[in-house]
Order: C-alpha cells, then structure tokens, then sequence
C-alpha cells in the first residue's frame, strides 16, 4: 500500500494530539476505526494530495483506507 | 535656514527636493501627466501637487492594475507663488478631482474619485508640526499614502522614503533622517519589528488599513519608547475616519449623523465619501465588521472585514482572532491565516508562518493551540515560510 496513506494520517493525528498508528489495512473505517472527523479528512485529502497528486475525493467520499488506496492506484 | 530651503523628499540614495526647489517646479509653466502610473516617487509626488495646485483632474494608477491611459498630459502656465503659505493655500482650495483606485486585497481594484474636501479632512495644521520629519512607508497611489503626503505637504515637512526598502535599510534610514512620525500598516511594522535599538526619536506611530493585535504593540511599545501609537481607521472611499490610541474608536460629535451600524456592520453617509460610481446610494457599506464597547457613546471596535470571515463546514472563522493567537506563541514572527477552498469542508482554515525560533514545527504550534481556539478554527495545515507576501499598498495579500 503507497505510504503516503499512512504517513498522512499520521500527521492528522499528531497534529490533533492523538497517537501515531504503526499500521492499517484495506478495512480500515477513516471514521470508526480511526477516529477521524471531517475536519481531519479534509485535511487528510489534502495532505495527500500533495504527496501523490490524486485528490481522493474526486469522485465522491470515502470510507476506507481500501478506497482511498484505489483512487491513488487508479 | 529659511522655512522653504527646508527638505521636501529625501529617498536616502541621492534623490532629494527642497520645498523652494517644489515651488519653483510647481508655479513655472510646465506639465501635469494626468492618468499617473508609480514609479519614481519623487516624480509622482511632485506630479500630485502640481495637478492639484493647477486643478488638473488626475488618475493614480498603481502599475499592477493598469486600467488607464498613460500617456495623456496636460500643460499648465506658471502662476505666482511668492511664499509656502500661499501654495498650501492653493492645495486646500483646490477644486481638483483625484481619482484612486482600492487596493483589491479581497477582489477587483474599485474606482473613487475624490476632491480634497475628503482629502484633506482629517489633515491638522499648526506650529506643533512644523519640526515633524515623515518616514513615508506607504505606496503613493492609495488612500493612506496621500493622507500622509498631505499632512506632511501642508505643514512643510520632510518625506523621507521607506516605501519597499528591507528592515535593515529602513531601521538605518529611519534613524539616520532622525525620522519622528512614521504612519503604516501592521505589516510593515511585523516586518519591521522588532529591532535591536529602540528609535528614540520617533514621536508618532500609526497603524491602519488592517487589524492589528497586542503583540505588535507591545513589540512597537518596545522600537518606539517615546512615540505616541494611533490607530487609523480611513478607506479608499472615504479617507480618514477615526483614529485612537487603542483598539476602541469613538465617533467624533461631527460625525455622528454621518454614520449608522446596521447588522454590527460599519455605515457612511454619502457626504462622507468620494464618488465611487454608486451615486443613488444614500449609505456606503463598508464592509467592516464592529462591535460596540459603549453604544450610548459610540464607543465601538473593529472585528474583521465582513468577506474576510472563513466559512469551515458552517463555522464562521475570523482569520485575525486565529492569526493573534498564532501570534502570542514564543517563537512566531509573523503569520497570515487562510481559508483554502475544500470540497468537504467549503474551506480549510491553513497558516503561513515565519519563525523566529526554527526549533518549533507544525505540531508544535498546533498543540499551542488547543487551549484558545475551537477545532475548527486550528489552522490544518501550517506552512513554515521565510516572509510573508504583502499587496502594493503594504498589506498583508488575503484571497
């Protein structure tokens, strides 16, 4: 899985005081398992944005580390 | 020394005029160029008073926002100017017509023309200014830079050229000119500030044309031990409206009338103002938002400018509540909060910060944060910059 998923989210989460996490998987929920609120994935967008190019949104909302990966594969 | 030998511009590199010298450029026959872009200083000074001496309509074109011909100019006959009391006398009887343009911080430069009733009316004469020395730190074209070319014209006092220069060239020529009044905005003085040796012999210190916080007067308190701080309040519309020696502005007796607040935002009676091409329009909107300390006594302050309020998922953000408390931590230089359009939020409040302490970082100053600011209001993305980018008019860019 690209790094730049978890590196980002990493720095959403030790930007709100919140413990880094050492890993996800496909099934990964942004919100319930994670914790994160839409402010923290709106900036976790664009926080990926800039590292891949590809804005995960694009094509509507999601949910989980699976689909963010797939925007970013294509 | 006689009173007209007295110095008139000096931009600290060799260029200077004398007032005898302006007189005689302003009384023998000779040119106006009438739609003026800035480029040299001295020649557009020089310029503005000759157009408004000989009442020669004028345009003051900043070159960034050319939307004039530039190249029409009229000729004018020599006229007798036996003493500097008579030319002041010609600038305030002036029925010229100036037409400036806004700065376009937050959208398209807007048109206002201007007579010098509005010009010069906040401008004071008397013998208590006669010894003043102007470091001039603001672009001629707009509102502010005339106010002070006025003040300084009017009472015969030196312009000493600042505009655009680095902090290090300007704390020198600031002192070397024995500088006593210096009239800005908040940014130039967060460039500026602080410095290593307080100015002694600056008097006066204005802030206008944004909002300005308690560390900056702090850090001004700490340059200028002996100076007097205002707050201006003036707009390309309307030129000078208020001035204080705090955040809390009083509407003076006179303007009373003059003046409404509806929804807390900031009303002008069209007699206030130039022409800025909404002549059915009985009250301009400023645009800026206030709140009232003592109503009954029209004691109010300024909040924000009303377009510059973020909307974040449906929160209104005030960049400057955000960006004053960017500013109280150690650490921090200067900052600039931003909204950045984001399909899921509508905007994403972000910083540009500059540091005086390079050992903090973007968590740092997030958790700094915490305590103060709602979520929402947290800068999400903090960029660590160098320097800030300001407008032509000294004001920090927003949009």
């Amino acid at each position: 899985m690209n790094s730049a998923i978890l590196e980002s989210i990493n720095e959403v989460k030790e930007g709100k005081g919140d413990e880094a996490i050492t890993s996800v998987s496909h099934t990964t929920h942004l919100r319930d398992d994670l914790g994160l609120d839409s402010f923290d994935l709106a900036e976790l967008t664009v926080r990926i944005e800039e590292k891949t190019g590809v804005d995960i949104f694009e094509n509507g909302v999601v949910e989980t580390i699976g689909e963010i990966a797939k925007q970013i594969d294509g | 020394m006689a009173s007209n030998q007295k110095k008139f511009y000096d931009d600290s590199s060799g260029v200077t005029l004398n007032y005898d010298e302006l007189l005689s450029q302003v009384s023998n026959q000779g040119i106006v160029k009438t739609a003026y872009a800035f480029n040299n200083s001295l020649d557009f000074l020089v310029n503005f008073i000759k157009a408004v001496v000989h009442e020669i309509d004028l345009t003051l074109i900043d070159p960034l926002n050319p939307s004039a011909s530039l190249n029409e100019e009229v000729n004018f006959k020599s006229i007798k100017l036996s003493s500097l009391e008579e030319f002041r006398e010609k600038i305030n009887s002036s029925k010229v017509k100036i037409t400036i343009f806004t700065s376009g911080t937050t959208g398209q430069p807007k048109k206002v023309v201007h007579s010098m009733s509005t010009l010069l009316r906040e401008v004071r004469v008397s013998e208590k200014h006669s010894d003043v020395i102007w470091g001039f730190a603001y672009n001629p074209t707009h509102m502010a830079g005339l106010q002070v070319l006025l003040q300084a014209v009017c009472n015969f006092n030196p312009l000493i050229d600042v505009f655009g220069k680095g902090k290090k060239d300007i704390t020198n020529i600031l002192r070397s000119q024995s500088v006593t009044h210096i009239s800005a905005t908040p940014t130039f003085y967060r460039l500026l500030l602080p410095v290593h040796d307080p100015l002694m012999k600056i008097r006066s210190v204005s802030l206008g044309g944004e909002k300005s916080d308690e560390k900056l007067h702090a850090n001004i308190k700490n340059a200028f031990p002996n100076a007097r701080v205002f707050n201006i309040y003036a707009s390309t519309e309307a030129g000078t409206i208020f001035s204080s020696h705090g955040s809390d502005f009083k509407i003076k007796p006179y303007l009373q009338s003059k003046i409404k607040v509806e929804n807390n935002e900031l009303f002008l009676h069209k007699t206030l103002t130039g022409d800025y091409g909404k002549t059915d329009e009985e009250w301009y909107n400023t645009g800026d938002v206030i709140e009232w300390i003592d109503e009954n006594n029209g004691v109010f302050k300024f909040v924000s400018r009303k377009n510059e309020m973020i909307n974040v998922g449906g929160n209104k953000v005030n960049p400057h509540d955000v960006e004053e408390k960017i500013l109280d931590i150690d650490g921090i230089g200067s900052c600039f909060v931003y909204g950045k359009p984001n399909a899921l939020l509508g905007n994403m409040i972000c910083a540009d910060v500059v540091l005086t302490n390079d050992q903090i970082n973007e968590v740092d100053i997030k958790k700094n944060l915490r305590g103060s600011l709602e979520a929402y209001e947290i800068p999400r993305k903090i960029k660590i910059v160098t320097s800030l980018e300001t407008t032509r008019t000294g004001k920090l860019k927003r949009n």
